[in-house]
C-alpha cells in the first residue's frame, strides 16, 4: 500500500482520537485535505532534487496522535545555540507547544499554542489557516505545475494530521519589538514524525520579527541503545503579512544525520508588505524545502536568504517560488550553499512575472561551493516574465574554493586550514550580514566559523540536548 | 653559511618544463637582481621558492638557511622568513586586510613561540606600517586587494612586507606600472628591511628600481637557465641594449 494511502487509513481509523486532541477549527479541515492527499500522492516530483518524500514518508514513524506528555522543552531540557536573543523564548517538542520563558506578558499580540488558539480566536484561524497551503496556486500556466504541485500532497498530510504548533499573531497597527524565538526540538525513542504546523499572522502596519531554531535529540532508540531513531519533522508554515506590515522570520537548522525535514512554506504579502526571509541550514540530515511566496499586491518587498553548509551525506534541496502579482513589487534572493565530503544540493528558484505586474524588480543569486569531487549540486535558475518595464537577474555558479586565494594566503603565513575556513567564511559573509537582527547576525557568524572548523560536525552548537 | 642556495633546479608546470636547470646562491645582506625577457622563467622561479603546488620540482634542490626548501609546505616558509611580492597580487573578497593581516602575523608569532598581538597591539602595528607605503586607512579596512588600483595592489604587497620583516624578500615586478612617486615608497619599503641578515631577490624590467635599491648582483635568466652572471654593470648593459647580444652570445640569431 503507497504511503498516502496508509497514513489515510490511518487518520480514518484514529480520527476521534485526533480531534478530540486538538481543536474543532482545526478539525474542520481534515476531511477535504484527506480528499486532497488521495488525488496528489506524495510521488517525488520530476524536479532534480535529491530529498524524495515520498520515499521518506514511506518509512514507519511513530506519531504522537494521543498528545502523550512530552518534555516541556524549557532550559531544563536544553540551551539552544542562539541564547539571550529574547527574554521571550517559545518551545516547541515535536508538533506540541511546551511553554514560553514569558514574564510579563504582552498582550497586544498572540504567540502560543495552535490548538489554544484554534480554541480562543476559531474565526480567526479560519480566515487564515490552510488558506495558502491547501489550495494549488492558479499560475494560468501549465509549463512548470511542477512547482505548484510538489508539496500540495505533504501540506494535506500535515493538514490532515495536524493537531497542534506555534501561532504568531500581531494585530493590525501592533509593533513588537523584540525579536520572538521559538525553539523547535525533534525528541523521540523510536523513529518518529512530528506533525508541525506554523502559523503567522502579521496584520496591515504591524511589525514582528521571529527566529525559530531548530535541533533534534540524540537520544538512542528504547530498544537498542546503539542507535538513534529516525526523526522526521513535516512542517507546514503559512506566513501572511498585511498591508505595509513587516516581518523578518528565520529559520536556523541545526539538524543530525537522522534528522528528516519536509518543509512547506507559503508566504503571502499585501500591498508594501516587507518580508525578510532566512533558511540557515548550519547542519542538516536531509532536507527538503518548499518555499512560495505570492506579492499580490503593489509595492510589496521580499528578501530570501538561503544558507546551507553540508558534510558527509547530508542533503537539502530548497525549492523557492517567488511570484510577481503586481506592479512594482522587489524580490531578492541569495542563496549560498558549501558542501564538503559527500554532501548534496539543489536550488530550484523560479521567479514568475505575470502579466500586468509592471516595474517588478526581481533578483536571484545562487552561489555553490563544492570542496571535494565527490559532493554534488543542482542549480536550477527560471525566469518567465509576462510584464513590461521589469528589471529582472538572475545568476547561478558552481565551483571550488579559489586556489590562488588560497596560496596567496598560506604565503603569508596563514595554515591551510586556517585559509580555507577565511575563504568559506568570506563566501557567506554576505548571506549572513543582511540579517535585520544583530545578536543572531553576530551569532550566526561565530557558530558559521565554528562549524568550518570542525567543530559543529553533526551537533547542535553549544545546545546541551539532555 | 649561504642563506639562499638553489642547485639544478628543473621545474615544470602541466607537464611542459619551464626552468631547465637554475643555480643560484645567495648570501646574508645580498640584493640580486633577476631580469630576463617575458616567458623565461623568473615567476616561476619565485612560485617555486615560495611552494605554489601548481608547479612541480623536477630536479634539483634549494637549501633555505641550510634545511630543506622543497619539503615545506608554503605557510612553513612564511615562518622561515620567505616572503613573495607577488607580480599579480591576488584579490580575496569578503577578508578583510585586518583580518588576514592579524591571522598571518599571529601564525607567524605562534611559530616562533611568540605571544599572539593583542588587538591594541596590532593596529598600532598596522598603523606604523602602514604609513611606511602611504596606503590609505581605507583600503586598510577592505576586503583583501579588492577594488584596489594596480598601483595600491603593489604598495599593498610592501605594506605585508613591512608586517611580516622577511628573511628573503623576492620582489615580482613590483615596480612595474608604478608612477616615479609610488616607484620611491616601494624602494623605501625595501631598503628599510635591509640588514646584514636579510636578503632580497629583485625581479625587474626597469633601471629606476634598480637605482634606488642598488643590487650588487644580476642575474639573466633566459629560457629557464641563468644564463649570465655579473654586477651592475649588466644591468646597465640589459637597459641600453636589450637582450638581442645575450642570445647572440648564445648562438641563437
Ligand atoms: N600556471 C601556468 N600554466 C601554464 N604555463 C605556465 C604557467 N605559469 C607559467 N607558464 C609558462 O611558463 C613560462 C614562463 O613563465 P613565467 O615564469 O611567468 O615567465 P616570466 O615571469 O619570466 O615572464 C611561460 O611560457 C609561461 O607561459
Ligand atoms: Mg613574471
Amino acid at each position: 500500500m503507497s504511503a498516502e494511502k496508509q497514513y489515510i487509513e490511518l487518520y480514518r481509523s484514529q480520527k476521534a482520537l485526533i480531534d478530540a486532541n486538538s481543536a474543532p477549527a482545526l478539525n474542520a479541515y481534515r476531511e477535504e485535505a484527506a480528499r486532497v492527499l488521495e488525488q496528489e500522492g506524495l510521488q517525488k516530483p520530476k524536479d532534480f532534487t535529491h530529498v524524495d518524500p515520498g520515499q521518506l514518508l514511506s518509512a514507519d514513524y511513530l506519531l504522537n496522535l494521543a498528545r502523550h506528555e512530552v518534555p516541556t522543552g524549557r532550559e531544563d531540557l536544553f540551551t539552544c545555540a542562539v541564547p539571550e536573543l529574547s527574554t521571550n523564548v517559545h518551545f516547541l517538542c515535536n508538533e506540541q507547544y511546551t511553554g514560553n520563558t514569558d514574564k510579563i506578558k504582552d498582550s497586544r499580540f498572540f504567540a502560543g499554542s495552535l490548538r489554544e488558539f484554534a480554541r480562543l480566536y476559531p474565526e480567526i484561524l479560519t480566515a487564515y489557516y490552510n488558506q495558502l497551503a491547501g489550495k494549488r496556486l492558479d499560475t494560468g500556466d501549465k509549463r512548470s505545475a511542477r512547482f505548484e504541485t510538489c508539496s500540495l500532497g505533504e501540506a494535506a498530510l500535515n493538514t490532515m494530521l495536524c493537531q497542534d504548533g506555534f501561532v504568531l499573531y500581531v494585530p493590525a497597527g501592533v509593533e513588537v519589538q523584540k525579536p520572538l524565538q521559538l525553539i523547535s526540538l525533534l525528541r523521540a525513542v523510536d523513529d518518529f514524525m512530528a506533525v508541525q504546523r506554523l502559523l503567522v499572522i502579521i496584520e496591515d502596519n504591524a511589525k514582528a520579527s521571529l527566529l525559530v531554531c531548530e535541533h533534534a535529540s540524540m537520544l538512542p532508540k528504547m530498544d537498542d541503545q546503539s542507535v538513534v531513531p529516525d526523526l522526521l519533522s513535516l512542517q507546514t508554515v503559512e506566513v501572511f503579512v498585511g498591508k505595509h506590515a513587516s516581518l523578518d522570520f528565520y529559520r536556523l537548522e541545526e539538524h543530525h544525520e537522522h534528522a528528516f525535514r519536509l518543509g512547506q512554506t507559503y508566504v503571502r504579502l499585501d500591498e508594501g508588505a516587507h518580508a525578510d526571509l532566512g533558511e540557515y541550514a548550519l547542519t542538516a540530515g536531509r532536507t527538503r524545502n518548499r518555499m512560495q511566496i505570492e506579492l499580490t499586491a503593489p509595492d510589496a518587498q521580499v528578501q530570501l536568504y538561503g544558507m546551507a553548509a553540508l558534510d558527509g551525506e547530508q542533503c537539502l534541496d530548497n525549492i523557492t517560488f517567488i511570484d510577481h502579482q503586481a506592479p512594482r513589487c522587489q524580490s531578492n534572493e541569495l542563496f549560498k550553499y558549501v558542501l564538503d565530503e559527500k554532501a548534496k544540493g539543489s536550488f530550484l528558484g523560479r521567479i514568475l512575472v505575470r502579466k500586468g505586474s509592471d516595474k517588478t524588480d526581481a533578483h536571484q543569486t545562487d552561489r555553490n561551493l563544492c570542496l571535494t569531487p565527490d559532493t554534488r549540486m543542482i542549480a536550477r535558475p527560471e525566469l518567465e516574465i509576462y510584464a513590461d518595464d521589469v528589471k529582472c537577474s538572475h545568476g547561478a555558479t558552481v565551483g571550488q574554493l579559489d586556489q590562488q586565494a588560497l596560496f596567496y594566503m598560506r604565503t603569508r603565513g596563514i595554515p591551510e586550514d586556517e585559509a580555507r575556513m577565511l575563504l568559506m567564511f568570506a563566501f557567506m559573509s554576505d548571506v549572513i550580514d543582511g540579517i535585520r537582527i544583530e545578536q543572531l547576525k553576530d551569532r550566526l557568524k561565530h557558530l558559521i566559523e565554528k562549524r568550518f572548523r570542525g567543530e559543529l560536525k553533526q551537533q547542535c552548537a553549544g545546545c546541551q540536548i539532555r | 653559511m649561504a642563506l639562499l642556495e638553489i642547485k639544478n633546479l628543473h621545474a615544470s608546470v602541466g607537464g611542459k618544463e619551464i626552468l631547465r636547470g637554475i643555480n643560484l646562491t645567495i648570501n646574508p645582506g645580498e640584493v640580486h637582481a633577476v631580469m630576463g625577457p617575458n616567458g623565461a622563467g623568473k615567476s616561476t622561479l619565485s612560485a617555486i621558492l615560495t611552494g605554489n603546488p601548481q608547479y612541480e620540482v623536477t630536479e634539483g634542490e634549494i637549501l633555505y638557511k641550510g634545511k630543506d626548501l622543497l619539503a615545506m609546505k608554503p605557510e612553513q616558509r612564511a615562518w622561515e622568513g620567505i616572503f613573495l611580492s607577488f607580480q599579480y597580487p591576488v584579490e580575496i573578497p569578503g577578508v578583510s586586510m585586518v583580518n588576514f593581516m592579524r591571522t598571518a602575523v599571529n601564525s607567524q608569532r605562534e611559530y616562533r613561540g611568540e605571544k599572539a598581538l593583542t588587538a591594541t597591539e596590532f593596529l598600532k602595528l598596522m598603523r606604523e606600517k602602514r604609513a611606511v607605503v602611504q596606503l590609505d586607512n581605507k583600503l586598510a579596512n577592505r576586503s583583501v586587494n579588492e577594488g584596489f588600483s594596480g598601483g595600491e595592489k603593489k604598495r599593498n604587497e610592501i605594506f605585508q612586507m613591512a608586517m611580516l620583516e622577511p628573511t628573503l624578500s623576492i620582489l615580482d615586478e613590483t615596480d612595474s606600472g608604478l608612477d616615479v612617486d609610488a616607484l620611491r615608497i616601494v624602494s623605501d619599503g625595501v631598503n628599510r628591511l635591509k640588514s646584514a641578515e636579510r636578503s632580497s631577490i629583485v625581479i625587474t624590467h626597469y633601471q629606476k628600481l634598480l637605482e634606488y635599491v642598488q643590487p650588487q648582483f644580476v642575474h639573466i635568466v633566459y629560457k629557464g637557465r641563468i644564463v649570465k652572471d655579473g654586477g651592475p654593470e649588466l644591468g646597465d648593459r640589459i637597459f641600453a641594449e636589450g637582450f638581442d647580444w645575450i642570445k647572440k652570445e648564445l648562438g641563437e640569431e
